[in-house]
C-alpha cells in the first residue's frame, strides 16, 4: 500500500523534472516552429491506481498541471488540459474496459493489461490533453488547422516518449 | 441538507472538475497575455452586440412616443406651408413680414374608431372640443382625406368618413382648374366618384385629384387620388370619373384636422 504511494510519489517527481528540465527547452530551442510540444508529465495521471477517487484525481492534476506552468510561464494552460484529461480518464478507461473487467486494485500498467490495451489507453487521453492544450494556447478557432497541426506533431513524439518510458520501466503498479 | 449531500457525493467530481477548470480559466485570461487579449476583444464585440440588440428593443418601445413627437412636429410644420397661408399683401411693396397670414392650424389626432363594411361610415377621433376640435373642420391623414367632423364631445369627436353616401367634398384636377364633387356610391372602399367635371375638360387617367380650396374643410391642394377610369355618360353634360383613393381609410391610425383660423372673417363676407 504505502509502495503504490511512494512509487507515485517518485514517479510524480521524476515525471516533472524530465519535462521542466529535459523536454521543456528541447521543444522551446527550435526556433519559429513551435508545432512540437512533447508532454510526458500526463503519464503520471494515466498511471495512477484504478481505485483512486475522481476528486483526488483531479486535485493531483490540478497541482501537477500548476507546477508545469510555473516552468512554462503560462498560468492554467497546462493545468486546464491536465484537468480535463484527468476527468476524461474515467469514462476512457470504461469505454476500453477488458471483457474480464478490472482489478481495482491494479494500477492502468502495461505490464498489467498487455501492450495493445496500455496504447489505446494512453493515445485516447494523450491526444484529448494536446488538442485540449493547443486550443487553449491558441484560445480561438479560427486557427483550428494549426491547433490540429500542433495536436498531431505533438501527438506521435508524446506517445513515442510515453511507450519509451513504460518499455524502460515497465512498473507493475 | 441531506439532498444536498447527495448530490455533492453524486457529481461530486463534476462539480471539482468545474471548479478547478474555472480557476485555469480565470488564470489563463489574467495571466496570460495573448488570451487576455483574445478573451477581452471577443466579450467586448459579445457585449457590444448584446446592448445593440438591447438598444434595438428600447428603440422599438420608445416608438410610438416618438410617432406622438412627429405628428405635433409635423402638424406645426403644415401650417407652415405656402397654400396653407392667407395671401395678406395687397401692394407690390408690402413688407414681406406682413404679407402672409397663418390661415390653417393642424390637430394631430388618432383614429380611435372606424368602420368600412357600411354605405354609411363613421370615425371616431381621440380629440374633441377640449382640443379645439370642432363641428365642420376637415380631416386628413399624411397621403389623404379623411372626412369631416360631424360631432364633438370634449374628449372625443366623431367624423363622418369620406365613404358615406351624403359626403360631398370639392375636388380639382391638380394643374388644370376643373372642380367638381366627389362623392362615394357605397361599394368599393378605394374608388369615389368625381362629379360635375364638364365635358369639354381635357383630362386622362391618372390625373391627380387633389382638394379644390373652394370651402374652407381643406385647403387647397391636399392629394385625394388619382383618376382610375373616365366614362362618358349619354345624358348630362359631364364626365363620370373614378377616383382610386391615395389613402387606406381601411388601416387609418393618425391625422390631423384642420382648423381654419379665418373661418368666421370668411362667413361674415358670405353672409352679407
Amino acid at each position: 500500500m504505502s509502495n503504490i504511494v511512494f512509487v507515485n510519489i517518485l514517479r510524480f517527481l521524476a515525471l516533472y523534472f524530465l519535462q521542466v528540465l529535459i523536454l521543456r527547452p528541447a521543444s522551446i530551442g527550435w526556433e519559429g516552429f513551435f508545432y512540437v510540444n512533447v508532454h510526458i508529465y500526463p503519464l503520471f495521471i494515466l498511471l495512477l491506481p484504478l481505485r483512486m477517487s475522481k476528486p483526488a484525481i483531479l486535485l493531483l492534476a490540478f497541482v501537477m498541471g500548476l507546477l508545469i506552468d510555473m516552468f512554462y510561464d503560462s498560468p492554467g494552460i497546462h493545468t486546464s488540459a491536465l484537468l480535463f484529461m484527468a476527468y476524461a480518464r474515467s469514462y476512457v478507461l470504461s469505454y476500453v474496459e477488458p471483457r474480464e473487467g478490472y482489478n481495482v486494485n491494479y494500477s492502468p500498467t502495461k505490464k498489467r493489461f498487455g501492450l495493445n490495451w496500455f496504447f489505446q489507453y494512453a493515445s485516447i487521453l494523450i491526444a484529448l490533453q494536446l488538442f485540449f492544450y493547443h486550443s487553449v494556447e491558441e484560445f480561438t478557432f479560427v486557427y483550428i488547422i494549426d491547433i490540429l497541426l500542433k495536436t498531431f506533431y505533438s501527438y506521435l513524439l508524446s506517445i513515442i516518449f510515453i511507450m519509451m518510458v513504460m518499455f524502460l520501466f515497465n512498473p507493475t503498479d | 441538507m441531506g439532498n444536498l449531500l447527495q448530490l455533492l457525493l453524486r457529481y461530486g467530481g463534476f462539480l471539482l472538475f468545474l471548479l478547478l477548470e474555472g480557476i485555469c480559466f480565470y488564470m489563463i485570461v489574467r495571466y496570460n497575455k495573448k488570451q487576455n487579449l483574445i478573451f477581452t476583444s471577443t466579450s467586448n464585440i459579445f457585449v457590444g452586440s448584446i446592448l445593440d440588440q438591447y438598444d434595438d428593443v428600447a428603440k422599438f418601445i420608445r416608438l410610438s412616443e416618438d410617432v406622438d413627437l412627429l405628428r405635433k412636429e409635423n402638424a406645426r410644420l403644415k401650417s407652415f406651408i405656402k397654400t396653407d397661408l392667407y395671401d395678406n399683401s395687397y401692394r407690390l411693396d408690402t413688407f414681406l413680414g406682413d404679407s402672409v397670414r397663418m390661415r390653417y392650424e393642424y390637430i394631430p389626432v388618432k383614429v380611435i374608431n372606424n368602420s368600412i363594411a357600411k354605405k354609411d361610415n363613421h370615425i371616431t377621433l381621440n380629440k374633441g372640443i377640449d382640443h379645439e376640435v370642432q363641428k365642420h373642420m376637415g380631416v386628413i391623414s399624411n397621403n389623404g382625406v379623411i372626412g369631416v367632423v360631424k360631432n364633438s364631445s370634449c374628449c372625443f369627436s366623431s367624423v363622418m368618413s369620406i365613404l358615406h353616401r351624403q359626403t360631398r367634398i370639392s375636388a380639382s384636377i391638380r394643374s388644370k382648374g376643373y372642380f367638381g364633387s366627389l362623392v362615394w356610391n357605397g361599394e368599393n372602399s378605394r374608388i369615389m366618384q368625381l362629379n360635375e367635371i364638364p365635358r369639354h375638360a381635357i383630362i386622362v387617367v391618372g390625373d391627380t385629384v387633389e382638394t379644390s380650396g373652394n370651402s374652407n374643410l381643406f385647403p387647397k391642394g391636399v392629394q385625394i387620388g388619382i383618376i382610375k377610369e373616365i366614362n362618358r355618360k349619354e345624358g348630362p353634360n359631364s364626365y363620370d370619373i373614378q377616383v382610386e383613393l391615395s389613402n387606406d381609410i381601411a388601416n387609418l391610425q393618425y391625422g390631423y384636422v384642420i382648423k381654419d383660423l379665418m373661418k368666421k372673417q370668411l362667413e361674415e363676407a358670405i353672409d352679407e
